[in-house]
């Protein structure tokens, strides 16, 4: 009997406190968000604000991995000394903090692509960044057509004598989105009249127009919430392949809806299944903060995604580079120090 | 906004019932006669032979993941045990009983979650709770046996109150107070069984188990000053917020158990049972939620910058659909050592549950496999092992592995925030259990 006593005492004193409750850990999910603004604890600085300068003008980011974790490089334009938009490089090996940010002091966001070709305007704008073998290629907008520079280093660039993709009767192409698929093709998003068009290339260095009808073009009119009834622009492509093997084009977009004070934007989600056809919009605004956040790249790493967008500075009169990160329910860590290069 | 409720249903249909029965493949039905009948068939209770005392713990570890990475979901262990009290009324043999499980964690798990958040619906919350069953059996004649009683299941309910200032232009100058009352109450419901001794070596049962559901209310009110600073002439507008979220915290579907046991050799046993699970009628675990918004724009109008929130669209409820299941088990037990007051024995037992959740290619993302679930076990009895105990000793461990085959989900809307993924996994459950049996 003493020894049963002994081993209900032992079994009851198995009991603990319990911890905090699992069951949440690595969930699946499509990179697609919703996405929450960076917390005041996971940036230097004013939250969710990454990049702030009045005279540079922050705009466009567009991300690039340098690595299997949080270190990433970023493009955007700026405006250079002379006034014209330029495109500038940083990098944050934590995703936040940012080489050449406000608080760090005495370095600043090199320069590394500027207008000079004779097909170009004298701004570049909309910057698009991807990998290709050892290279880093960089597609942009200027003169409403896309150009292309390449390079090994991220950080000097030879541009191509030509544009890859030349605007055509549609207008002007605001902006565009590159990738590079399964297959070793590359797909572009670009924006153009409103809506999303797509073109297609074997090389990368001369696209070809996948058809004359939008792959996104803006919501009905009884959509709710309203989010991209005006129109959409700002396409950043991020295909991936699922976990059933399926390719899945994923695409962020800038939607324009009516606002309090005018129009408003926000960013969108759209996707589809294989390589070509039409993009199923999600039915909500994945990220929307009244800041008129627009220009979406995003930066996926083990744990969770990067979302960064250019949004109304706090007094909006300029623009600066913001960011957020999904799944909403994971807190990050404090930010990295600034790192010493860009 | 549209969430989910919480836990549902019982630890033990998951991992079963004391060493011997999990051992076996939770095929018990005709067979059960100690504390474990408490669950698997009051019936069993009257074939007690004495008062017997049972004590024991498990431990069962999930591995279950998606996408190749696990998910982390809560192991459920703790303390398992229950006595058997038999006797006679005017020469009719009766017996009360009462069965305990006691999870060393926590007592009882609330979880409201989106209904798009993936989940193992049947794994995460249901089992992290508290079980008790109180039973009364009867044997009227030898060949017959008839017990029934209540099982109780912890619940829990709650009201959340927040009140205080917002400073929108100074986070830090915000003051909140908040005040949390929640209670850990019981639910009941009804278990009725009935055993047929069709002869020395054959037996059947019957056995049902009633369904229960508990509502589960969550209210929060938020009632602030909204203001631009902290003096005098700042304070822009008082907000009221009001969340009434209505679901069903507790659910277990009507379980009908048809068993049978039978002794083929002399050291032979061999237990089948069927059970019919109703897991048609679950209810979908997923809150309504009435929200109500209240603030009025400052006299002066917003300040520049500042949008007030609004109330986010209802979100329509999708139904989960989950389809009945008959869950065969099988159990055999092979007296290995019969050598006067020693004995020993070896079980195994196997069953298969074909999953109930229907197909998730929707918004919702219910996660469930089918499940194999082999189990094998051992134990020892001695008879009279000292003059303190004039009865007898038994101790019996078991090893459960249950296999759900991982397969994969496959989404209809590519722009699905969950997208594809695969799932499945498996679960350790490992224990023993010490009975005491006086004579």
């Amino acid at each position: 009997m003493r020894a049963i006593v002994l081993l209900a005492t032992l079994a009851c004193a198995c009991a603990t406190i319990a911890e905090n409750a699992g069951g949440d850990q690595n969930l699946p999910t499509s990179g697609a968000g919703p996405f929450r603004k960076l917390a005041g604890a996971e940036v230097h600085g004013t939250a969710p604000v990454l990049l702030d300068d009045k005279t540079l003008d922050y705009r466009s980011p567009s991300a690039l991995a340098l690595g299997d974790g949080t270190d990433v490089a970023l493009y955007f334009v700026v405006h250079d000394a002379g006034g014209h938009d330029v495109i500038a490089r940083s990098r944050a090996t934590d995703g936040r903090t940012f080489y050449g940010a406000t608080l760090d002091l005495g370095h600043h966001a090199p320069q590394v692509l500027a207008a000079d070709q004779a097909w170009e305007g004298p701004d570049l704008a909309h910057p698009s960044v991807v990998r290709v073998a050892s290279e880093i290629w960089l597609y942009y907008a200027s003169n409403g057509s896309i150009g292309l520079a390449k390079s090994t280093d991220g950080l000097t660039f030879t541009k191509l004598g030509a544009p890859v993709l030349a605007q055509d009767a549609l207008g002007p192409i605001d902006s565009a989105s590159v990738a590079v698929l399964p297959d070793g093709s590359f797909d572009m998003m670009l924006a153009q009249a409103g809506a999303i068009y797509e073109a297609t290339s074997t090389d990368g260095a001369s696209f070809t127009r996948a058809g004359t009808v939008p792959v996104l073009a803006a919501g009905s009119a009884d959509e709710s919430p309203a989010f991209d009834t005006l129109g959409v622009a700002d396409p950043f492509l991020a295909p991936r392949v699922t976990a059933a093997g399926r390719l899945q084009v994923r695409v962020f977009y800038t939607g324009f809806a009516a606002g309090e004070a005018g129009t408003a934007s926000s960013i969108g989600f759209a996707a589809r299944y294989g390589a070509t056809g039409p993009l199923e919009r999600a039915p909500s605004a994945v990220y929307a903060i009244h800041k008129n956040e627009r220009a979406p790249s995003v930066f996926e790493w083990q744990s969770g995604s990067l979302l960064y967008v250019e949004q109304d500075s706090s007094d909006a009169t300029y623009r600066v580079l913001g960011g957020a990160v999904a799944p909403a329910s994971i807190t990050l860590p404090l930010p990295d120090p600034y790192p010493p290069s860009p | 906004m549209t969430v989910a409720g919480a836990a549902r249903a019982n630890p033990l249909d998951t991992f079963g019932f004391g060493s011997r029965g999990t051992a076996m493949g939770d095929a018990q039905a005709a067979d059960a006669a100690d504390f474990s009948a408490n669950y698997y068939n009051p019936a069993g209770l009257a074939r007690a032979r004495g008062f017997e005392i049972s004590v024991g713990y498990f431990r069962a570890t999930h591995e279950l993941e998606t996408n190749g990475k696990s998910n982390g979901v809560d192991p459920v262990a703790g303390l398992v045990g229950g006595l058997v009290l038999p006797g006679k009324v005017l020469g009719v043999p009766i017996a009360f009983g009462l069965g305990l499980h006691v999870p060393d964690d926590r007592l009882s798990r609330v979880r409201d979650l989106p209904q798009t958040e993936p989940r193992w619906e049947l794994y995460d919350n249901r089992n992290q709770r508290v079980y008790l069953a109180a039973n009364l059996a009867i044997s009227p004649w030898p060949w017959l046996q008839l017990g029934g009683g209540l099982s109780f299941m912890a619940a829990t309910t709650g009201t959340l109150d927040i009140s205080g200032e917002a400073n929108i232009l100074n986070v830090n100058a915000s003051q909140v107070r908040h005040e949390v009352d929640a209670s850990l109450g019981a639910i009941r419901y009804p278990q009725l069984g009935a055993r047929v001794a069709l002869g020395p070596r054959a037996a059947l049962a019957l056995v049902y188990r009633g369904q229960f559901s508990l509502d589960l209310n969550l209210t929060a009110h938020l009632l602030g000053e909204i203001a631009t600073g902290s003096g005098p002439g700042q304070g822009l507008t008082t907000a009221y917020y009001a969340l009434q979220s209505a679901s069903i915290d507790a659910y277990l579907p009507q379980q009908v158990v048809f068993g049978g046991s039978f002794l083929p050799l002399d050291r032979l046993r061999v237990n089948v049972d069927f059970t019919w699970i109703n897991w048609s009628a679950y209810v979908t675990p997923v809150a309504n939620l009435d929200v109500a918004l209240d603030i009025p724009p400052p006299a002066a109008g917003w300040p520049a910058g500042i949008t007030p929130p609004t109330v986010p669209t209802k979100t329509p409820v999708v139904p989960l659909v989950m389809s009945d299941r008959i869950v065969p088990h099988v159990g055999v037990e092979w007296t290995a050592f019969d050598r006067g007051k020693w004995k020993a024995f070896a079980r195994a037992g196997y069953s298969f549950q074909k999953s109930p959740v229907g197909p998730q290619n929707g918004v919702t993302n219910y996660l469930d496999r089918d499940r194999h679930t082999i189990a094998i076990g051992g134990g020892f009895a001695v008879d009279r092992p000292g003059a303190i105990l004039p009865g007898d000793l038994r101790f019996d461990v078991h090893a459960q592995f249950d296999v759900l085959p991982i397969s994969l989900t496959l989404k209809d809307d590519p722009a699905d925030p969950i997208g594809d993924y695969s799932a499945g996994g498996f679960i350790w459950n490992l224990g023993a259990t010490l009975t005491a049996g006086f004579r």
